[in-house]
C-alpha cells in the first residue's frame, strides 16, 4: 500500500489521476442533476435533501443559495478536476513516456507530488460542503465583490469561499508542477530514434497544453492570492469603495472587480484549450488508427495546435465585452477570437480528410472520436455568435453561453476522454471494455447531450439568464418551463446512461475479455513496444538537458506570476483614485546589492567547481548574503508595520507586501538550493549541471528583485 | 476612424469612454499579454531546435 501511495511510477500515478477524476465526475454529475431538478421543480420537497443539507434545504426544499452552491461546485469540479485532470494528467502521465520511448517522466518525484497536491486540492474543495454556511455560491468564476466581502454576501461566502480559493491555489501549484514535467519530458527524454515531427499528435497536444497551463495557472494563482488577501487582510484589490451589501457598508475602498475579470479570464480562456487540446490529439490518433490511414496533414495539425495555443492566450477579453471595456479593445479581441476558427477548421478538415477513403472500423472509441468532431463543430459555431461584441451584449449571461461552453469545452472534451478510455483501456488494465455496452453508452450520451444543450440555445435566445435559481417567478420566462422540463429529463437520461459506462468499467476490469498486446493494430509505441525499456537506451545527456528545460519552465511560470501582479498593479493604480505612493525603505535597495553580489559569487564559484574548497567558500558566502537579504526583508516589513503601513493601508502597500512576500519564498528557496548544492559530498560532488541550474535560478531571483524595485520606484 | 465603422451603440460607448481608463486597461493587457507570447515563441523555438 505504501509503495502504491508514494510511488513515482508514471503509470501508477496516471491511474491515480484517473480514479480521482472518476470520483470527481460522479460528484459533478450528481450536482448537475440536482440543479436541473430544482430548476423545474423549485418547490419540490424531498426529505433527504434536508438530511444532506440541513441549512441549505430546510423542509426538504433547495434554497436559492444552495442552488448557487451546487452550481459553483459543479462548475469547479468539472472544469478543474475532470476536464483539466483526465486528458492531460491521467492519460498524459500514463502514456507520454510510453509513446516517446522514455523510462518515465523527467522528474518522477514531481509527478507524484503533483498528484497528491491535486488530491489535497480536491479534498479541500469537498470540505466546503461541511463548513458553516456550506459551499461558496459565487460560481466557478468566483467574481468579486460577491466572493471578496465574506459571509455578509451569502451563507457560502464565509469559510466555504476561503476553502474554494485555497483549493484552487493548491491545484494551480500542482498543475504548474505537472506542466514543467511534461515539457521537460517531451523535449528532452524522447527515444533517440524519435524526432519531434515523428511524435504522435497526442504528444504535441500534451506539449502545447502544458505550455499554456504554465502561463495560465500562475496568473490564476496570483489572482487567488489577491482575492484571499481582500477577504482576510482588508486589502482592496477587487472591492470598490462605498459598497453596500445586505445593509452593511463594506469597509474596503478603491478596488475594481474588473481587475479580477482581467486576471481570471487570462487563465479562464486558455483553460478551454487545456481541456480540449489533449482530446484533439487523442482523437487524431484514434481516427487515424480506425481509418487505417495516417492522419491527414500531420504538419498542419502541429502548426494548428500551436496556432490554437498562441491565439488562445490572446482572447481573454471576449469574456469581458460587457464589462465596460473599450469597444476598440473589444474589436481586437473579437477579431482574434474569430481567427481561432482557422486552426480549428484546419483540424476539423484534416479529421474528415483522414476518414475520406479510409477503411473505417466503428469501434466505441471511434464513435466517441466522431462524436467529438460533431459536438466540437456544433459548439464552435455558437462561439461565432458570442464572439461578436454586439451579439454578446444580448447573449451574455444567458443560457446560450451555457449551451455553448458545455458543448465545446465540456461535452467535446469528455467525448475525447471516453474515446481515450475505450482506446487505452486494454493497455491500462489488460482487458477489453465491452463494445456493445460501449456503443449503447455512446449513442445514449450523444442523444442525451444534444437533447439537453440544443434547446438551451433557444432558452438563451429567448433571454433566459443563467444562474437564476427559480426562473419561473419571472413572467416573461414562465413560458420556457416546458423547454426546461425537457432539458431536465434529457439531463436525467444522460446521467443514467453514464451508469452503463460505470458498470462496464467496473465489470471489465475484473471480467472483461483478456486483451491482445495490440488489439487495435495501432502503430504508436505504447502498443508496438511491450515496454518502453525495449527502446534504445536513453542518451546520458538527457537528464541534464531535462534539468535545464525544467528550470526554464519553472522560471516561465514565475515570470507569469509576477507579470500578473505587475498587470494588476498597473490596472489597480490606473482605475482608482485612492492610490497612495509608497516610500520604499532604503533597505530594499541594499537588498539588490546583496542579491547581485550573491550572483557574482555564485558565478565565481561555478567557474571553480573543480576545486571544492574554493567552490564551497564562494557558494557559502553567497548563501550568507542570501540569508542576509531574507533577514533584511523581515526587518523591512517590521519597519513598515511599525510606521503604520500594513497591507490594508493603501493599495501600493498591499502590492508591496504581496509581491515581496512571494519573492521572499523564491529567495528562501534559492538559499536552500545553494546550501544543498554546496553541501553535496563526493562522489556526487561536484555536479556541474546541478550547480549551473542553482546559479541560474539565483540570477533570475536577483533580476526579479530589480524588476520589483523599478516597478515600485517608477509607479509605486 | 475605426469608431465610425461601428454601430451607433458601440460608437456612443466608445465616445463616452474615459481615455485614461481605456489606456490603463490596455497597459494591463499588454503587460499580461506580451510575456506569454515571448515565452511561447521560446518554447516553439526549443521544440524546433530539438526536432
Amino acid at each position: 500500500m505504501r509503495r502504491y501511495l508514494f510511488t513515482t511510477n508514471h503509470r501508477i500515478v496516471g491511474l491515480q489521476y484517473f480514479w480521482l477524476s472518476v470520483a470527481a465526475v460522479l460528484t459533478g454529475i450528481i450536482l448537475s442533476v440536482l440543479m436541473r431538478f430544482h430548476l423545474v421543480y423549485p418547490d419540490a420537497k424531498l426529505a433527504w435533501f434536508e438530511k444532506l443539507w440541513p441549512a441549505g434545504a430546510s423542509g426538504g426544499v433547495i434554497t436559492p443559495e444552495l442552488y448557487l452552491s451546487l452550481m459553483t461546485m459543479h462548475g469547479t469540479i468539472m472544469v478543474f478536476f475532470v476536464l483539466s485532470v483526465t486528458p492531460q494528467s491521467a492519460f498524459g502521465n500514463y502514456f507520454l513516456p510510453l509513446q516517446i520511448g522514455a523510462r518515465g517522466m523527467a522528474f518522477p518525484k514531481l509527478t507524484s507530488l503533483s498528484f497528491w497536491l491535486t488530491a489535497l486540492s480536491f479534498s479541500i474543495l469537498l470540505a466546503a460542503f461541511f463548513v458553516i454556511g456550506g459551499p461558496p455560491l459565487s460560481g466557478w468564476t468566483a467574481y468579486p465583490p460577491l466572493s471578496a466581502v465574506g459571509a455578509v454576501s451569502g451563507p457560502g461566502e464565509g469559510p466555504g469561499q476561503t476553502l474554494w480559493i485555497a483549493s484552487i491555489a493548491v491545484f494551480c501549484v500542482a498543475a504548474i508542477m505537472g506542466a514543467i514535467n511534461f515539457i521537460a519530458t517531451i523535449l528532452e527524454l524522447r527515444a533517440r530514434d524519435l524526432t519531434m515531427m515523428q511524435m504522435p499528435l497526442t504528444c504535441w497536444n500534451w506539449f502545447v497544453t502544458a505550455v499554456i497551463s504554465l502561463f495560465g495557472f500562475p496568473v490564476l494563482l496570483g489572482a487567488g492570492i489577491l482575492l484571499l488577501l481582500d477577504r482576510h487582510l482588508a486589502t482592496s484589490f477587487f472591492v470598490p469603495a462605498n459598497l453596500l451589501v445586505s445593509d452593511h457598508v463594506i469597509a474596503h475602498r478603491g478596488g475594481t472587480p474588473l481587475l479580477w475579470q482581467h486576471l481570471f479570464w487570462f487563465f479562464g480562456h486558455p483553460e478551454v484549450y487545456i481541456a480540449i487540446l489533449p482530446g484533439m490529439g487523442l482523437i487524431s490518433e484514434v481516427i487515424g488508427t480506425f481509418s487505417r490511414r495516417p492522419i491527414f496533414g500531420y504538419r498542419s495539425m502541429v502548426v494548428a495546435t500551436f496556432g490554437i495555443g498562441f491565439l488562445g492566450l490572446l482572447v481573454w477579453g471576449h469574456h469581458m465585452f460587457t464589462s465596460g471595456m473599450s469597444p476598440y479593445s473589444s474589436i481586437a479581441f473579437s477579431v482574434l477570437t474569430m481567427t481561432i476558427g482557422v486552426p480549428s477548421a484546419v483540424k476539423t478538415f484534416n479529421w474528415l480528410a483522414t476518414l475520406w477513403g479510409g477503411r473505417i472500423e466503428f469501434t466505441t472509441s471511434m464513435w466517441f472520436a466522431l462524436g467529438f468532431v460533431s459536438v466540437f463543430v456544433t459548439g464552435g459555431l455558437s462561439g461565432i455568435f458570442v464572439g461578436q461584441p454586439v451579439l454578446d451584449l444580448y447573449l451574455h449571461d444567458t443560457y446560450f453561453v451555457v449551451a455553448h461552453f458545455h458543448l465545446i469545452m465540456g461535452v467535446a472534451a469528455i467525448f475525447g476522454i471516453f474515446s481515450g478510455v475505450f482506446y487505452w483501456f486494454p493497455r491500462m488494465f489488460g482487458r477489453m471494455l465491452n463494445e456493445t455496452w460501449g456503443k449503447v453508452h455512446f449513442f445514449g450520451t450523444l442523444i442525451g447531450v444534444y437533447a439537453l444543450f440544443t434547446p438551451m440555445h433557444l432558452a438563451g435566445i429567448a433571454g433566459n439568464p443563467r444562474r437564476y435559481a427559480d426562473f419561473t417567478t419571472f413572467s416573461f420566462l414562465a413560458p420556457l418551463l416546458p423547454l426546461h422540463r425537457f432539458m431536465t429529463w434529457a439531463a436525467f437520461f444522460t446521467a443514467l446512461v453514464q451508469a452503463v459506462f460505470l458498470a462496464n468499467l467496473v465489470w471489465s476490469i475484473r471480467r472483461g475479455a483478456v486483451a491482445a498486446p495490440n488489439p487495435w493494430r495501432a502503430e504508436t509505441r505504447e502498443w508496438t513496444s511491450v515496454d518502453a525499456l525495449e527502446t534504445k537506451a536513453p542518451d546520458k545527456t538527457q537528464p541534464r538537458r531535462a534539468a535545464f528545460t525544467g528550470l526554464f519552465a519553472l522560471l516561465s511560470a514565475l515570470t507569469m506570476l509576477f507579470a500578473a501582479f505587475g498587470s494588476a498593479f498597473v490596472v489597480r493604480r490606473g482605475l482608482s483614485s485612492d492610490w497612495g505612493r509608497l516610500q520604499l525603505p532604503a533597505a530594499t535597495y541594499t537588498g539588490l546589492f546583496l542579491l547581485v553580489c550573491g550572483s557574482v559569487l555564485l558565478e565565481l564559484g561555478r567557474r571553480r567547481f573543480a576545486q571544492p574548497r574554493y567552490f564551497q567558500i564562494f557558494w557559502f558566502s553567497s548563501a550568507v548574503l542570501g540569508l542576509a537579504f531574507i533577514l533584511q526583508q523581515i526587518f523591512v516589513w517590521k519597519q513598515l508595520a511599525a510606521s503604520g503601513i500594513v497591507p490594508g493601508t493603501t493599495a501600493s502597500a498591499a502590492f508591496f507586501y504581496v509581491m515581496t512576500g512571494i519573492f521572499f519564498v523564491c529567495a528562501a528557496g534559492g538559499v536552500i538550493a545553494v546550501c544543498l548544492t554546496t553541501l553535496r559530498k563526493a562522489p556526487v560532488f561536484p555536479i556541474p549541471d546541478r550547480i549551473a541550474v542553482t546559479a541560474w535560478f539565483w540570477h533570475y531571483v536577483a533580476a526579479l528583485w530589480l524588476y520589483l524595485l523599478i516597478l515600485f520606484y517608477l509607479l509605486g | 476612424m475605426l469608431a465610425f465603422l461601428q454601430c451607433v451603440m458601440c460608437f456612443r460607448t466608445a465616445a463616452a469612454q474615459q481615455v485614461e481608463r481605456a489606456r490603463t486597461l490596455n497597459e494591463g493587457i499588454y503587460i499580461l499579454g506580451i510575456p506569454p507570447l515571448c515565452l511561447l515563441t521560446a518554447f516553439a523555438y526549443m521544440a524546433y531546435r530539438r526536432r
